[in-house]
């Protein structure tokens, strides 16, 4: 029997949508789960096979609002989130811009910056943390500022510096003969090229810090503990608080998902950012 | 105002000379051009007189003050570079206005001058659209705006017209010449084309290998080119070149191309020393003529090998034995492929070139 181009077409598409409905599911369902088990009873919760019709409750809810320290933990998170993107975006761009037009340090620094990023940061949460312990700074947002800082930083360096690569260097050489100097050609014709770049640095900036649970939980105990430190506090010595661990990662992920929301349409357009000119 | 002095200018990339010992002066309200092939190292040498490039060693001069150290915008001089410059966020209007809004000018004055510009190059109607839409011709003549909206000393153009097509690229030519011509500003202009430098160049400097081979107005550089060089790159179609050897014989100096011999004893006085040795006879397709009899005895025989109808003239392509040589004829004559045909030579255009110096001896 002969099949029909119009039949094949359809049976390509069902197959190609089948295929995606797949990785959707996988990709989809633990977030899913996350959900339904924040809003289950905890006896429904360890129910075996899973109850598919259940009572849905906000108890869960309520013990992350009101016995964990959900509310701290949000805020310093919030903190450490817009101070390590306000302190790593400024010296990344700049750092980029040198790298790029003026070559420094041959290219020795641009490497040896990255390889910040080589070893595990387990390998250097020791020292780190004697030296915090030494001056003070255990237990304090500030120190956890400075190691997102220290550890996003190449990541961002080496993502502007890709930018600042593809942008012609005429630009900059046609605003300075047109009478600007390099600093104000950089702000005036540079930076808004820049802009949706920046966005993108922002963006990841943002989602490694907002993420980051090794150095929270090595450097804080109670006064500066991040969403992701409240997390691990439902690991209890009497056992695994399933229902309020769902609810807070199901709160967790709500900034981070408005935030990329709002400023996704940047990151397109940084993304198709090559087609200047 | 507006003198530009180069002196000993030598830039290095690596162990590669660009430009090597570099002099030459532009006079005021001179359109001074630089001619030469890719890799001649003229835009190097732009580049350097705007500021956006170190010289490795000699000075420039604007105005008789040297300008070494001084940044771009201290300089005075407005560029326009090859790849037409767009800051890609900002609408027409605004980068025409750019030059004027980094001075602090005010808004109106900036919006009158805008204007003025605008239709003087006749971009009045794109003024609110962005860029990314126009077309070359626009972008090159927002350029040129860019470059005169202010009134700089010096006007830098690094090739402005290569990247047209071939249409607007005429039009645009004498449009830029006339604009130059009704701005009165000395005008440093890079080009690799010849026609565009003999039509545009009140001077023009024919560099290559970042050596300036010569300096002169238009009609001297085709007239009397210094050396080979020179010779061969000014004139479409290029100049014809053929490898002779100087000899004398029954008292006349002829010079001996193998397949034929030429009578030269007109310039016994300055060949007389060359004699034995290796010459190049240049003469440029425009100065020979071309027969079906034999009109003097210094007449030359050969066969006609390829007929360009470019119209209005003729291009042929004639062979003398094993040589080939370009010839312009006028439209009237008709030659099949094959035919024999005489050659004259104009001998008062004659060039002919030291082959071991390439330095002109005629």
């Amino acid at each position: 029997m002969k099949i029909s181009r119009k039949t094949k077409h359809y049976v390509e598409n069902t197959l190609c949508y089948i295929a995606l409905f797949l990785v959707l599911i996988f990709t989809i369902f633990p977030i899913v789960w996350m959900l339904l088990t924040s809003i289950k009873d905890e006896a429904d919760i360890l129910t075996i096979p899973p109850r598919i019709f259940f009572n849905p409750t906000l108890k869960n809810y309520n013990f992350v609002f009101e016995r964990s320290k959900f509310f701290r933990g949000l805020m310093n998170s919030l903190i450490v989130v817009f101070s390590v993107i306000a302190i790593t975006l400024p010296i990344a761009m700049l750092a980029a811009y040198s790298f790029a037009r003026f070559n420094v340090g041959g290219g020795q620094i641009q490497f040896y910056i990255l390889t910040v990023r080589m070893f595990p940061p387990i390998a250097a949460i020791v020292p780190y943390f004697i030296i915090f312990r030494n001056i003070g700074l255990l237990d304090n947002i500030l120190a956890l500022i400075i190691l997102n800082t220290i550890f996003n930083l190449p990541f961002t360096v080496w993502l502007l510096y890709g930018f600042f690569k593809e942008i012609p260097q005429d630009l900059e050489e046609a605003a300075m003969t047109e009478g600007s100097t390099r600093f104000e050609a950089f702000r005036e014709i540079i930076i808004p090229l820049i802009a949706p770049a920046l966005t993108v640095a922002a963006i990841f900036t943002a989602l490694f810090t907002w993420n980051e649970f090794l150095f929270a939980f090595i450097t804080t105990r109670t006064e500066a503990i991040t969403v992701t430190r409240v997390m691990a506090g439902f690991y209890t010595e009497r056992g695994i608080l399933w229902g309020p661990l769902s609810a807070c990662a199901t709160l967790c992920i709500v900034p981070m998902f408005i935030f990329v929301l709002l400023i996704q349409k940047y990151i397109v357009r940084g993304l198709t950012f090559g087609a200047v000119r | 105002m507006g003198k530009v002095k180069v002196e000993n200018l030598i830039k290095r990339f690596g162990k590669k000379i660009v430009v090597n010992n570099l002099n030459f002066e532009v006079k005021e309200g001179e359109h001074f051009c630089l001619l030469g092939p890719p890799g001649a190292g003229k835009t190097t040498t732009l580049r350097m007189i705007a500021g956006v490039e170190k010289p490795d060693e000699g000075n420039i001069y604007i105005d008789d003050v040297l300008v070494n150290d001084l940044p771009p915008k201290d300089r005075d001089v407005a560029m326009v570079f090859q790849f037409y410059v767009m800051y890609p966020s900002m609408k027409v209007f605004d980068q025409i206005a750019f030059p004027l809004k980094i001075r602090g000018v005010p808004k109106d004055e900036i919006k009158r001058r805008v204007k003025e510009v605008a239709s003087l190059l006749g971009i009045e109607n794109i003024l609110n659209e962005p860029v990314d839409r126009l077309t070359a011709g626009e972008r090159q003549r927002i350029e040129l705006g860019r470059a005169i909206i202010r009134s700089p000393k010096v006007y830098l153009l690094d090739e402005p017209l290569t990247n047209l097509d071939a249409k607007t690229r005429a039009s645009m030519r004498t449009e830029l010449k006339h604009l130059m011509k009704t701005l009165k500003t000395t005008t440093i202009y890079v080009t690799h084309d010849q026609i565009e430098a003999m039509s545009m160049a009140d001077r023009i400097a024919i560099m290559n290998f970042g050596n300036l081979l010569q300096c002169d107005v238009p009609d001297v550089v085709y007239n009397n080119p210094k050396n080979l060089f020179v010779a061969g790159f000014i004139g479409s179609p290029a100049m014809n070149f053929i490898d002779c050897t100087i000899i004398e014989k029954n008292g006349n100096v002829f010079l001996d191309a193998g397949d034929f011999i030429y009578n030269v004893s007109e310039y016994r006085e300055l060949l007389e020393k060359f004699i034995n040795s290796e010459v190049i006879l240049g003469i440029r397709p425009e100065h020979i003529s071309i027969s079906k009899i034999k009109q003097s005895e210094n007449s030359i025989e050969a066969k006609v090998y390829l007929v360009e109808p470019t119209r209005p003239e003729m291009l042929l392509s004639v062979k003398i034995g094993g040589k080939t040589l370009k010839v312009v004829a006028t439209e009237d004559l008709h030659f099949e492929i094959g035919e024999k045909a005489w050659l004259f030579f104009d001998k008062k255009k004659i060039h002919v070139f030291n082959k071991k110096s390439q330095k002109v001896i005629i």
